[in-house]
Parts: structure tokens; sequence; C-alpha cells
């Protein structure tokens, strides 16, 4: 006899065992809310809302910006050059021809690199899309889990940024060719190179001739 | 035959006895009380501590959903176009939108100073080339507005969607530090043990008993050594 009674005891197994049965629903509950908040977010950041047409819009609203630049300084590299090969009198030459390829091969160059860089500009986008979509990921498990949240302080800090375009000139694209100036000294070049083949076949220095008897 | 002393000595001890019994009874029952009181202290505190957790959880969950309707693409776009169109008044030199909008004075004072006395015809032909170079270079500049529009500016998309994080993730924070502590509270609470009733061994009651018993056993004895 004495001591702790049958009965008793047993409530305290049943106590032990109602708090499991509670524990089980709660994790049973959680993991559901789990899953249908991951579902929510993948859905919200996928690709029928995040799809290629929003992404296109910003590959396209870089392009619209840069490419005008690019287009107004090939136009007025392009009346340069017109003029210059006028004024030297070569524009129907084959130095206008190698002058104008020059120009079409920089602009082909400059394009390209504008629209690798709008491409490169739309990954980054792209980046901070799934940056957000993670961050929307931290703050469910945060939400779960009360000893998460305390962690998530330290990396919501660093929130996601989008590296951009710069807003700035694109700067000088093409580079100029001289035209006027190679024209200009032609006349004289062709003179030295003359007098090095007469100088070459008398074994005498032109100018340099000496008159006897 | 048998003498008072062992008579009394006998009814003393069996009535040590039945106080001895009852006691451990009133120990048992008593220990009982408080398991009783034990177990309903424990489910109040779980109970409480559920509903104070789930409370916590649901301003987390209020907060963390909150942001991400405000995430969706829908959202993100509008706010993302009306970015755009607050930047394109913000980024457009107010001359620069006074000439592409036609404005006589606009267009005149961005002409060269010997310009403005020439005839009518060659005026009106340069105000239409600083007209369509003040729109071209709207449209450009509409085009920047829209690129700036997705992060870097003030209501740009990325700022927008850390701005909205941050300002969920305080409350989720908040939440969890509070859900924290009410869990350590409850473990303190779960640590609680029974009161334990000491057990009764019998004590004095017991004594006397025992004291009553060789009394009425020795006198008993002696009775029966006297009459043999």
């Amino acid at each position: 006899m004495g001591g702790k009674s049958g009965p008793s005891n047993n409530q305290m197994v049943q106590l032990e065992m109602q708090r499991a049965q509670e524990a089980k629903q709660k994790e049973n509950e959680r993991q559901a809310r789990l899953n249908q908040g991951k579902g929510a977010i993948d859905t919200i950041f996928g690709t029928e809302n995040f799809g290629d047409d929003f992404y296109e819009n910003y590959r396209k609203a870089g392009l619209d910006y840069t490419m005008p630049q690019l287009q107004s300084q090939y136009a007025d590299a392009k009346r340069t050059s017109e003029s210059d090969l006028a004024r030297a009198g070569l524009l129907r030459s084959g130095a206008a021809g190698f002058v104008q390829n020059k120009l079409t091969e920089q602009q082909g160059v400059n394009e390209a690199g504008l629209r690798a860089k709008a491409d490169t500009d739309t990954a980054e986008l792209r980046k901070s899309i799934a940056a957000q979509q993670q961050q929307a990921y931290n703050q469910l498990y945060a939400t779960e889990d009360p000893t998460v949240a305390a962690n998530t302080a330290a990396t919501s800090a660093s929130n996601a940024q989008l590296q951009q375009p710069n807003p700035g000139s694109l700067g000088d694209m093409f580079k100029p060719i001289a035209i006027g100036l190679g024209s200009a000294v032609a006349p004289a070049i062709g003179e030295y190179q003359a007098n090095k083949a007469l100088a070459a076949r008398t074994g005498r220095e032109p100018g340099s001739s000496t008159i006897t008897g | 035959m048998c003498d008072p002393i062992s008579i009394i000595g006998l009814g003393f001890s069996i009535g040590m006895s039945l106080y001895n019994m009852q006691q451990q009874q009133d120990m048992a029952s008593q220990q009982s009380a408080a398991n009783d009181q034990w177990v309903a202290y424990q489910r109040r505190q779980s109970q409480d501590y559920l509903r104070r957790d789930e409370d916590l959880r649901k301003n987390a969950e209020a907060a963390r959903s909150g942001s991400l309707e405000e995430l969706d693409a829908k959202k993100q776009t509008a706010a993302q176009e009306g970015e755009a169109e607050r930047l394109k008044v913000a980024l457009t030199p107010e001359d620069v939108a006074n000439q592409a909008s036609g404005d006589p004075n606009a267009l005149a004072s961005a002409m060269f100073s010997g310009q403005q006395n020439g005839s009518d015809e060659m005026k009106t032909a340069i105000q239409g080339h600083i007209q369509q170079a003040a729109i071209e270079a709207r449209k450009r500049i509409a085009a920047l507005a829209n690129v700036q529009a997705y992060g870097g500016s003030q209501y740009g998309l990325t700022n927008r969607a850390n701005t909205i994080f941050n300002t969920a993730g305080q409350d989720i924070r908040l939440a969890g530090n509070e859900r924290a502590g009410v869990l350590s509270a409850y473990n303190v609470a779960k640590a609680v043990e029974p009161i334990k009733i000491a057990q009764y061994s019998g004590g004095a009651a017991g004594g006397l008993a025992n004291a009553g018993a060789q009394v009425a056993g020795q006198g008993l004895g002696n009775a029966l050594a006297a009459s043999i």
C-alpha cells in the first residue's frame, strides 16, 4: 500500500500520449502548410507569371535606350567620313570602300556588344527574381519554425540587387578614320618612293650628283 | 483466564494497526489528488502554449502571405509601369518636354542667336528639327525610365521587393522571437513535477501497536503458564 496510486499513473501516461498526439498533429499541419506555401511561391514566381515576356520587356527596354545612341553615332561617323572623302576627292574610290567597310564592321561589332550586354542584364533580372523567390522561401520557413526566424535576420540585410545597365552615355563607339591627311601626303610619299627606286638603279643618291669637266 | 492488561494491549495493538492503515490510505489519496492537480496543470499549460504559439504563428503567416501577394507578377508589372511613368516625368528636363510638345518659346530659345532673324520658313524648318530631336530624346528618356524602373530607382522593382520582404521579415522575426519565448516558458512549466507526498512509514502508531501486541502477548503467555 501507499505511494502513487494506479489510476494517477495512468493519467500521467495519458497526458504524455495526448502531448505526443498533439505534437504529431501540429507537425502534420506544419508540413501541409509548408507544402502549400512552397506551391504558392512556385506559382507566383513560376514561368506562368514571370515568363519570357516579362524578361523580354526588360531586354527590349535596355536596347531601346542604347541602340538609338549607337545609330546616332553611326550616322554621324558616316556623315563625317562622306564629307572627308568628298573633300579628298575620294568619294568614288577604293579608299571610300575601305572606309565604308570599316564603319560597317564597327557598327556590327558594337551592335552585337550592346545586344550581348542587354542579354546579360536580362540574366541579372532573372537572378534578381530568383533571389526574391528564395527570400519568399526563407520567410515561409521562418514563419513555420521560430528558430529559423532569428537566422533569417542576418540574411535579410543582404537583399537582392539588380545589376543594371549604365544609364550614362555609351562613349565614342566609332574610331575616327583619317582620310584627308593620307591624301595630302600621298604626293610626297610617291616622290620619295620614285627617288628611292632611281637611286637603286643608278647607284647615286638623287639630288647629290656632281658635274665635272 | 486473560488478565486485563493483555486484553488492553491486544485492543491497543489492533487500534493502532487500523489507525496505521487509515493514515496510509489518506496519504495515497492525497498523492492521487496531487497527481490529478499536476495533470490538470500540465494540460492547461499545454493548451495555453498551443493557443499562444498558433496565434503568433498566424501573425507571422499574415505578414508573409501579405508580402507574397504584393510580389505576384501582375502587381510587380503594374508597379514597374507606374515607376516608369514617374521616372519619365522626373528624368525629362522641362525644356525638352516643352520642345517636344511644340512650345514656340521653348523651340525659339533653343535656336542659335543668328537664326532668330532668319525667314519664317527657315525658322519653322529649324524649329521642326529641334522638336523632332526633343521627341527623339524623350523616347530615349522613356526607355531609360523603363529600364531603371526594374531595379535601381527609388521605387523600382528590386527596391520595392526588398522593402516588402524587409517589412514582412520584421513581423516574422518578432513573432518568431515571441514564439521562442513562449516555448521556453512552456518548457519550464513542463519540467514542474507533481507534489510527492511522503510515504507513511507507520511511525509512532506502528510502534505503539507493536508495544501493545508485546504487552498482550506477555500477559497471555503468563496466563497460559499459570494455568498449566
